[in-house]
């Protein structure tokens, strides 16, 4: 195999190039220019694959399904298939109180978020994306990451909530429906809900555009895994993985979020083994994470936390927000 | 907008633990329907380029994960496994149907690089011929990884193949699309 064919054919997989790879193929095309126009022609067939346009299924591909799974579904005990309610809301975000909103935004452009609207209504907002998640920004002298879910049917999903015996910390009426609820898992994390029809993400279009890669989940420390996992499956969240190593961890997925679930004993949290979790936090991944710590710290982002792999390189990093968010940052695929 | 102030934590909740069971796993076939059955079906409109046959093998890929859903428990990559079995789905279709056109790949491609690219790729219907006409076995893999989005793992695991024998016939793949592209469109411009 000649050097051009080895070069050609780690382009053809360019995406996924370790960073070694990656500077390999960046000295060769540098001084070939053959290897050089290749890689513009790979990447012009990805864009016009990725452009060709997407066919859509005729309306009764899913109600047959679930007419179908619905014959398999009465086999089974009402009391799995009515544990709990199938979905929170049709959209969620991950929503911020900050102190500062033009610094938290102003920072989250930095890392590469897109503006997607901002308003002064009730309060200061802005709302960004990593193209897979959208993220609120509410000026507020109270500090909090939490998740607000919407849809137009809250006031159902409130009461089912309540007949299931979780309570609403809080809940405002207008013109005698449920306006907005919020109620929290017993970690504290803060879920709201918000009576207004949202449109839903489109899975299939969710693309990471920012620079921290692709978003893996978004981590909370818990003090009982299994209990955790109960509560949010009968929200429903699947299950996707769970792991006893190095901890007792796991992720759920509600069509809409991936939770990242760690128990966490307090000797975990300053062994200096992982990085400590002290709060709801973002996490990303990218096989090219070492490129990208060094640009964001190029840019002025400096982590507040580096683990370093054995070439000396910063591989994974924790980034903190103004608002005193955590942001990790791994090396890796997902 | 919502926002979350004067809130207070709330009180613990009961434990309750049970082991997974096949029935759990009704409501992760529901949530990998709804995450994934518009992308299967795109995949598959492209992989058999027949909408009818796309719409039933859609429709066969989640009630084979349905029947299988034991399976989901504890499986580090569902959606993996979803084009996975959408993929043998669409393939013994294929096979069925004959639309198999095995091209011969030559002996020395490792060591050739013919007419070597200048044409941008962004004819659409010029695209859409080529990927037709591109054997199943390169063009499974060329849609997963540029049209689906996978990973080189992800490819790997619904092809059933290793990383490197990925990595080849994605190379194989794209060199075979980007000369049947040139010649379809230098007969485009006679």
């Amino acid at each position: 195999m000649t050097n051009h064919t080895r070069i050609r054919r780690l382009m053809a997989s360019h995406r996924d190039l370790t960073p070694q790879e990656r500077r390999e193929v960046d000295e060769h095309i540098s001084t070939c220019r053959r290897c050089a126009a290749c890689l513009a022609v790979y990447q012009s067939i990805d864009q016009a694959l990725t452009d060709l346009p997407r066919q859509q299924p005729r309306p009764s591909l899913r109600s047959h399904f679930y007419q179908t799974i619905g014959v398999a579904r009465d086999m089974m005990s009402q009391e799995t298939v009515n544990r709990g309610v199938t979905k929170l809301g049709d959209l969620v975000q991950i929503s911020m109180g900050v102190p500062d909103l033009a610094a938290q935004k102003a920072f989250y452009e930095v890392l590469g978020f897109q503006l997607v609207g901002e308003g002064v209504h009730p309060w200061a907002w802005a709302q960004l994306t990593d193209g897979q998640n959208l993220i609120l920004l509410n000026q507020d002298g109270n500090r909090y990451v939490g998740l607000l879910y919407m849809s137009a049917q809250i006031p159902t999903w409130v009461t089912q909530l309540e007949a299931m015996g979780i309570p609403m910390l809080m809940k405002t009426e207008y013109e005698g429906q449920v306006a907005q609820a919020i109620f929290s898992d017993a970690n504290g994390l803060l879920v709201g809900l918000l009576n207004q029809p949202a449109e839903a993400m489109d899975p299939s279009k969710r693309q990471p555009v920012s620079r921290l890669g692709k978003f893996g989940e978004f981590s909370i420390r818990v003090q009982d895994l299994a209990a955790s996992i109960e509560f949010w499956n009968q929200l429903g969240f699947a299950t996707l993985y769970q792991s006893q190593e190095p901890y007792p961890w796991g992720i759920l997925d509600d069509g809409m979020v991936i939770l990242g679930l760690h128990q966490r004993s307090d000797a975990d949290e300053t062994s200096g083994q992982h990085f400590p979790l002290l709060g709801p936090t973002l996490t990303y991944f990218a096989p090219d994470m070492i490129d990208r710590i060094a640009s964001l710290k190029a840019d002025g982002i400096q982590p507040i936390g580096e683990i370093r792999n054995r070439q000396g390189e910063v591989a994974n990093a924790v980034l903190q927000g103004p608002a005193g968010e955590q942001i990790f940052l791994f090396q890796g695929e997902i | 907008m919502g926002g979350f102030t004067d809130c207070e934590k709330s009180a613990g909740t009961e434990r309750v633990t049970q082991p997974p069971s096949h029935e759990d796993m009704t409501p992760m076939v529901t949530l990998l329907f709804e995450h994934y059955h518009l992308a299967i079906f795109a995949y598959l409109c492209r992989l058999l380029d027949d909408q009818d046959l796309a719409h039933d093998l859609t429709q066969d890929t989640f009630l084979q994960v349905f029947r299988t859903r034991h399976r989901l428990a504890g499986m580090d990559n569902p959606r993996a496994w979803v084009y996975r079995v959408a993929t043998n789905l669409g393939l013994n279709a294929l096979k069925r149907r004959q639309h198999f056109t095995w091209q011969a790949w030559p002996s020395q491609e490792d060591e050739r690089h013919s007419a070597d690219p200048i044409l941008p790729i962004d004819h659409r219907l010029v695209v859409e011929q080529v990927l037709a006409r591109l054997s199943p076995t390169y063009r499974a893999p060329l849609l997963l990884y540029c049209h689906e989005g996978l990973s080189i793992q992800e490819v790997a695991e619904a092809l059933n193949l290793s990383e490197a024998a990925v990595k080849v016939r994605l190379y194989r793949a794209r060199e075979k699309f980007r000369m049947a592209y040139d010649e379809a469109s230098s007969q485009e411009g006679r």
